[in-house]
C-alpha cells in the first residue's frame, strides 16, 4: 500500500504531514490543525445562503479516525476553530458537543485566531484550553497566524524555535495547460511554516513559496512533496 | 380608430405637420393597435420610428383622457403652461408607461428621446430612469410621486417587485414596453422579464406589453415568449415598412492565398479601410474581439495619424467613463470613425455614421443586418456595410451570408427553458413584495413560456430550496429564506430581505469593476462581464496600457503594469460565437456551388484559385456529401471531418469520436476544431473505418459521452458560476456592508463542490450539467450534425499534401505548441512549399515581416 503520509523533520523533531490536512507529532502524541472554521456552514445559512450541515459531520468524523488512527491524546487548534459569533449560528453546537463526548479524555488546546471571539461558552463547554497569544513547545512556537507567533515570545524566540501557523488557508496552483490546477499544501519557509487549511468549505489563498521553502501538496488523499520546477510555465 | 380618439389624434398629426414628416404607417398601425387594448412586437432592422410607434398610442390615450388639456395644448407652444399643469397635478400622477431596456446607457438615451417629444407635444409627463445607477433620493421621491413613464432594467422591475405598495403604485399602469426584446430574450435576463411580466398581469389583467425588436428568425416565438400564456388577445407582430436598401461589399485582396488560416491576412488591408473611412462622413469598424479592436485602432492610426482626436476605440474593457464620451462624440458627428466590438450593437441610431465596416466574419447574418443597419440614417440613403476578411476563406462566409439574406434566413433566438435559479430568485422576491400562496404563483409562473413545463417535482423543489436549503428537512439547520405562515410564503427575516434586494442588484451584465494598481491609482472602471473571463495572471489592455490581473476581491479588479511584451498570440479566433446554423448551411450549399463549377459572386471568384485547388487535391463536397480527409505529416496522423456544425458543436463532436474510436484500440489523440470541422490527430492511424461499421455516428447516449470525454467538471463548474449567483448563493459584497458581508465570501467552485458531495440531488447542479451541454456544447446542433453526417455519403481522401481546408486546423493544431514567432516561421515555410507543389512559383510577399510586427503584441 502506498504511504499517503510524508515524514518530515524539523530542527530535529519528526512531523508526520496526514492527507486529511493534520500534522502529527509523535514524540508528544500530539496532532496539529489549523482553519477548522465549524459553524462556518451556519453562518452562511443565517444570511440566507443554503449550505449543507452535513459538512460539519463530515469533518468531525475525519478527525475522529485520526485520532484513533494516530492514538494522539492531544489536539493543537492552531486558531479559526469556528468561524462567527454571530447570534443564531449555533446549529453547529450540538454536534460539537456529540463529538466531544466521544473524546472525552483527549486534551484540546485552541491557539485563539481572529475568527474565535465571542464563543467563550461554547469552549468552556467543550473543556477546550484557550490561548490568546502563542504557544511555545520546543522546538516550536504555534500560533494562529505570524502576528501573534511574535507576541508572548522573547525578542530572539525564534531564532531558537520553528514557529507553526494557520490562517492563510495556503494552496499552490501547477499550471496544466492554459488552466492551474490548485491544491491545498503545507508550506514550509526557513523560520515558520503553515497549515493548509482544515475545514470543507474554507477557501484557499494561492501562495508563491521561495525556491528554498519546502511545500508539500495534498491530492486525492496523498501528501506529495512538491518539485518546485513544476510551477515554472 | 374609436371617435373618442379621433381629437388626440389630429392633434398629433398637427405636430408631424409642423415637423414637416408625416407618420409611418406601421406607426399608425401600431397607435390603432395599441388603442384597442391589444399587445404585440414591433420589428425592424434598425431603431428608426419604434420607439415613436409605441410611445406615441400611450400619448393619444393620455389625452383622449384630458380633453381640457387637448383644448388648450398647441405642440411647441411655451413652457410656462406645462409647468403650471404639472404643478396642479402633481398629487395625482400615476405610473402609465413602464419602459423596460436591457442596458443603463440605453436608458439614458430613451429618457432624452422620450422627453424630446414630450417638450414639442406639451405633454405634461414626468419621464424618468430607475436602473443601479439611480441614487436613493430620487428613488424616494420617485416612490412618494411615480413619474407617468419610468425607465428601468430588468433587474431593477424584479427590485420594484420586492415592495409590498407595488399594486397601489401600479393602479393605473397602462402599458410596460420591452425594448431590444431581442436582445433580452435568448438568456437569463429575458426569463426574468417574463416572470415580471406575469407577476405584472396578475395584478393588472388589463395591462398591454408591447415588444421592440430587430429582426429575428423566430418572431412568432419571441412575441409569444413576451406575452406568456395569459392574455386574450394572440397579439400582433407589426413590420417596420421601412424599405431599408442594403448595401453589402467586400475588400477582396489583390493576392489571395491558397492555404490560409485564422488571423493570416492580419490588418493587411487597413490602407483599404483607411480610404473608406476617408471617403465618408463618419464610420464604425466593428471587430469581432477587444484584442483586434486594438490592434485595428493602432493599424488605421498609423495609416491615418491625421485622424488622431477623431478616432476612437470602444469596447467592454475601457473605462466607462470613456465610452460615454466617444459615444457623445459619435452622436455629435464629432468622431470619424470608432473601432468597436458588440460594445456598439445596441443603442440609440447615430445619425452621422455612414458607413460600416466588419473585420473578420459576422458569424450570423442577423448580426451583419443590425451592424450594417448603424448606418444611414438619413432618408433614401442606403445601409452600407464593407466586409473585411481576415482570411481567405471568410470570404465564402461573405458570400454565404448573400445567399442567406436573399433567402430570408435569419437566425433565431430561443428562449431559455425554465432555469430554476432564476426561479428561485423570483420566488424570494414575491415572498418579499407582499407573500404568495403556492397554487397561485405556480399557476401564474406557468403562464410565462419559460416555465410552462416546469413539473409540481420542480417547483416543490424550488419551495424547498428557498424555504429550507433543499429537499431535505435536517440538511440545513436554521435555514430559511422564506417562511410558510398561514398558507402564505412571506420573507420574515429583515437582514435576509435586504441581503436579497442587494443582491438582484448584481446580477445586472454591465456590473462596472473598478480597476485599480496593486500599489497606485485607480485605472477606470471595466465591464464585469469582461473582467470575469480573465483568470488571474492573464494580461489584458485598458487605455493603451497591459496589465495583468492578479485577483478580484470586493467588485475591484487589482492590477498590476504586465512584465514585458504579452506571449499571447492575438486571437483572431472570432471570439466564442460559432458560426450560426443558417450560415453554416449556405456555406455547404456554396461548396456545393463550387464543386459543380458555379462561382456567381466577385468573393466566390476570387477564391477560385483556392477551391479548385481543393477540388483537385481532395474534393468539394455537395450539400448530401461530408467530406474526411487523411493526412500524416511529422506531427502524426490527421482525421480531418468537416461537419460545418460551428466550433461549439464540434469540439463536443470531436471529443465524442476520440472517445468512440479509443473504446476500439488504445490510442489518444489531440484536436483543434473550427466553425468548419475538425482534425484529430495520433501517433497511430485512427481507427476510423472500423468505427464506422460501429455506429460511429449513433445518437443515443451522446450527452453522457460527450461529458464523459470532456472535463465535465471543469466545465459544469464554469457554468455554475452564473447559477450561484442568480439563486443568491454568492454574496457579492458592497460599501458599508463589507464587514458582515467577508464572513459569507465564498467563490461558486465551493458550493459546487460542497453540493456534489453532500446534496448530490440539488436541481442547481443538474441545471449547470443541462446548460453546459446547450450552452457551451451546443449539444441539440451536434446531435443534428451527427444525424446529417449518418445519411449523407462519406467522402474519403488520402491526402498526400494538406488540403487548403485543413490548412487552419492544422495550423490551430500547432498554437499551443509553438510561441508565436515559431508558428510564423514553420506556417510560412508550409506556404511555400504547398504553393510551389500547387503549381505557382510565388513565394510569399515581401511585406511578410511587416506582417510579423503587426502580429505581436
Amino acid at each position: 500500500m502506498v504511504d499517503q503520509t510524508q515524514e518530515i523533520s524539523i530542527r530535529g523533531e519528526k512531523l508526520r504531514l496526514l492527507p486529511e490536512k493534520l500534522i502529527e507529532w509523535p514524540a508528544r502524541r500530539s496532532l496539529l490543525v489549523a482553519d477548522t472554521h465549524f459553524g462556518k456552514a451556519a453562518t452562511f445559512r443565517n444570511f440566507g445562503i443554503p449550505v449543507p450541515e452535513e459538512t460539519t459531520h463530515a469533518m468531525l468524523d475525519r478527525l475522529s479516525h485520526v485520532i484513533e488512527r494516530t492514538s494522539a491524546v492531544r489536539l493543537i487548534l492552531l486558531g479559526d476553530f469556528v468561524h462567527s459569533s454571530l447570534k443564531g449560528t449555533t446549529s453547529f453546537e450540538p454536534s460539537l458537543l456529540e463529538w466531544r463526548a466521544k473524546h472525552r479524555d483527549l486534551e484540546i488546546v485552541l491557539l485563539r485566531g481572529n475568527h474565535d471571539r465571542g464563543r467563550a461558552d461554547l469552549f468552556e463547554k467543550l473543556g477546550i484550553r484557550v490561548v490568546a497569544d502563542s504557544l511555545t513547545e520546543a522546538p516550536f512556537v504555534l500560533a494562529h497566524d505570524t502576528a501573534t507567533l511574535t507576541r508572548g515570545v522573547q525578542p530572539l524566540g525564534l531564532e531558537l524555535h520553528y514557529g507553526l501557523v494557520g490562517h492563510i488557508h495556503p494552496q499552490i496552483a501547477l499550471p496544466e495547460g492554459k488552466k492551474k490546477l490548485k491544491l491545498p499544501c503545507f508550506w514550509f519557509g526557513s523560520d515558520y511554516g503553515v497549515l493548509p487549511a482544515y475545514g470543507d468549505f474554507t477557501g484557499c489563498a494561492t501562495v508563491k513559496p521561495e525556491e528554498t521553502d519546502n511545500v508539500f501538496v495534498v491530492a486525492e488523499g496523498v501528501v506529495l512533496k512538491l518539485d518546485q520546477r513544476m510551477l515554472a510555465t | 380608430m374609436g371617435d373618442s380618439y379621433a381629437p388626440a389624434t389630429r392633434y398629433l398629426a398637427s405636430w408631424f405637420r409642423q415637423l414637416g414628416r408625416k407618420p409611418f404607417p406601421f406607426q399608425k398601425e401600431t397607435w390603432a393597435t395599441y388603442l384597442r387594448g391589444e399587445s404585440g412586437l414591433v420589428h425592424s432592422p434598425t431603431g428608426t420610428g419604434k420607439t415613436l410607434a409605441v410611445f406615441l398610442g400611450a400619448v393619444v390615450e393620455w389625452l383622449a383622457e384630458h380633453p381640457e388639456w387637448l383644448k388648450t395644448a398647441k405642440p411647441q407652444a411655451e413652457l410656462p403652461a406645462i409647468e403650471k399643469f404639472k404643478r396642479g397635478k402633481q398629487r395625482e400622477s400615476r405610473l402609465r408607461v413602464l419602459w423596460i431596456t436591457p442596458l443603463r446607457a440605453l436608458a439614458t438615451d430613451t429618457e432624452v428621446n422620450l422627453n424630446a417629444a414630450l417638450r414639442q407635444l406639451q405633454i405634461p409627463w414626468l419621464v424618468e430612469k430607475r436602473t443601479g445607477d439611480t441614487s436613493s433620493s430620487i428613488r424616494q421621491k420617485q416612490r412618494a410621486r411615480y413619474p407617468e413613464v419610468l425607465i428601468t432594467t430588468p433587474e431593477s422591475l424584479s427590485l420594484m417587485l420586492c415592495n409590498e405598495d407595488l399594486p397601489e403604485k401600479i393602479s393605473d399602469l397602462r402599458c410596460v414596453v420591452v425594448d431590444e426584446w431581442h436582445e433580452l430574450l435568448g438568456n437569463k435576463r429575458g426569463v426574468q422579464t417574463e416572470l415580471g411580466l406575469a407577476r405584472l398581469h396578475t395584478l393588472r389583467p388589463e395591462l398591454r406589453v408591447w415588444g421592440l425588436s430587430a429582426t429575428l428568425g423566430n418572431l412568432e416565438e419571441a412575441l409569444s415568449t413576451l406575452l406568456g400564456s395569459d392574455s386574450d388577445h394572440p397579439g400582433s407582430l407589426i413590420a417596420s415598412d421601412l424599405k431599408k436598401k442594403y448595401v453589402i461589399e467586400s475588400l477582396i485582396p489583390a493576392e489571395i492565398e491558397r492555404f490560409p488560416w485564422a488571423g493570416h491576412l492580419g490588418t493587411r488591408l487597413a490602407p483599404e479601410v483607411a480610404e473608406i473611412v476617408s471617403a465618408a462622413r463618419s464610420t464604425l469598424v466593428f471587430t469581432n474581439t477587444r484584442s483586434q479592436c486594438e490592434i485595428w485602432y493602432q493599424a488605421l492610426l498609423k495609416v491615418m495619424p491625421e485622424l488622431s482626436g477623431r478616432m476612437a476605440v470602444h469596447h467592454g474593457s475601457l473605462d466607462i467613463e470613456l465610452r460615454r464620451w466617444v459615444e457623445n462624440e459619435l452622436r455629435e458627428g464629432r468622431m470619424k470613425c470608432c473601432v468597436c466590438t458588440s460594445s456598439l450593437d445596441l443603442g440609440v441610431d447615430f445619425s452621422e455614421v455612414d458607413s460600416v465596416v466588419q473585420i473578420g466574419s459576422p458569424k450570423g447574418n442577423a448580426r451583419l443586418l443590425q451592424r450594417a443597419g448603424r448606418s444611414g440614417h438619413q432618408p433614401r440613403v442606403p445601409s452600407r456595410i464593407t466586409f473585411v476578411p481576415t482570411n481567405a476563406l471568410e470570404l465564402m462566409e461573405l458570400a454565404a451570408v448573400r445567399d442567406a439574406l436573399l433567402a430570408h434566413k435569419i437566425e433565431s433566438r430561443r428562449p431559455l427553458r425554465k432555469p430554476l435559479d432564476v426561479l428561485a430568485q423570483h420566488v424570494v422576491t414575491v415572498a418579499l413584495g407582499g407573500g404568495f400562496r403556492p397554487r397561485e404563483l405556480f399557476d401564474e409562473v406557468r403562464t410565462t413560456a419559460a416555465y410552462r413545463d416546469l413539473s409540481e417535482l420542480e417547483w416543490q423543489w424550488v419551495l424547498d430550496f428557498a424555504r429550507q436549503g433543499g429537499s431535505s428537512l435536517k440538511a440545513y439547520p436554521d435555514f430559511h429564506r422564506i417562511e410558510f405562515v398561514e398558507g402564505v410564503y412571506r420573507v420574515t427575516n429583515e437582514r435576509i430581505g435586504r441581503f436579497h434586494r442587494l443582491s438582484i442588484g448584481t446580477i445586472v451584465s454591465d456590473v462596472a469593476v473598478q480597476v485599480k494598481y496593486l500599489k497606485g491609482p485607480k485605472l477606470g472602471t471595466v465591464e464585469e462581464s469582461f473582467i470575469s473571463k480573465v483568470q488571474p495572471g492573464e494580461n489584458f489592455m485598458l487605455g493603451g496600457k497591459l496589465l495583468e490581473l492578479v485577483r478580484i476581491h470586493d467588485n475591484t479588479a487589482w492590477v498590476r503594469r504586465a512584465k514585458g511584451v504579452s506571449k499571447a498570440i492575438p486571437r483572431w479566433l472570432g471570439g466564442r460565437i460559432p458560426l450560426s446554423g443558417e450560415l453554416s448551411q449556405a456555406m455547404r450549399e456554396k461548396l456545393a456551388e463550387a464543386g459543380a463549377g458555379k462561382f456567381a459572386s466577385p468573393e466566390m471568384r476570387s477564391l477560385e484559385p483556392l477551391l479548385e485547388l481543393q477540388q483537385s487535391w481532395s474534393a468539394l463536397p455537395n450539400t448530401n456529401q461530408v467530406l474526411v480527409e487523411r493526412f500524416k505529416n511529422r506531427d502524426g496522423h490527421h482525421l480531418f471531418l468537416y461537419p460545418f456544425a460551428g466550433r461549439l458543436a464540434h469540439e463536443g463532436l470531436a471529443s465524442l469520436l476520440a472517445l468512440r474510436m479509443s473504446r476500439l484500440a488504445p490510442i489518444t489523440f489531440s484536436m483543434a476544431m473550427n466553425d468548419y470541422g475538425l482534425v484529430l490527430v495520433s501517433r497511430e492511424p485512427a481507427p476510423f473505418d472500423e468505427a464506422l461499421t460501429h455506429d460511429l455516428w449513433n445518437t443515443e447516449r451522446v450527452a453522457d459521452d460527450v461529458l464523459a470525454s470532456l472535463n465535465a467538471t471543469e466545465l459544469c463548474k464554469r457554468q455554475f458560476r452564473e447559477i450561484a449567483r442568480v439563486a443568491g448563493l454568492i454574496f457579492q459584497g458592497y460599501p458599508g456592508v463589507r464587514k458582515t458581508g467577508r464572513q459569507v465570501q465564498a467563490s461558486s467552485n465551493l458550493f459546487y463542490d460542497v453540493f456534489t458531495e453532500y446534496d448530490p440531488q440539488n436541481m442547481l447542479l443538474r441545471q449547470a450539467r443541462r446548460e453546459v451541454l446547450e450552452q457551451q456544447l451546443e449539444y441539440t446542433r451536434l446531435v443534428e450534425a451527427l444525424k446529417r453526417i449518418a445519411k449523407c455519403e462519406l467522402l474519403i481522401r488520402q491526402l498526400a499534401k494538406p488540403s487548403p481546408l485543413s490548412f487552419p486546423l492544422l495550423v490551430d493544431g500547432m498554437r499551443d505548441r509553438l510561441t508565436s514567432e515559431k508558428l510564423w516561421e514553420r506556417v510560412k515555410k508550409m506556404q511555400e512549399q504547398l504553393e510551389k507543389a500547387a503549381g505557382n512559383d510565388r513565394g510569399l510577399e515581401p511585406t511578410a515581416s511587416k506582417k510579423l510586427e503587426l502580429n505581436k503584441h
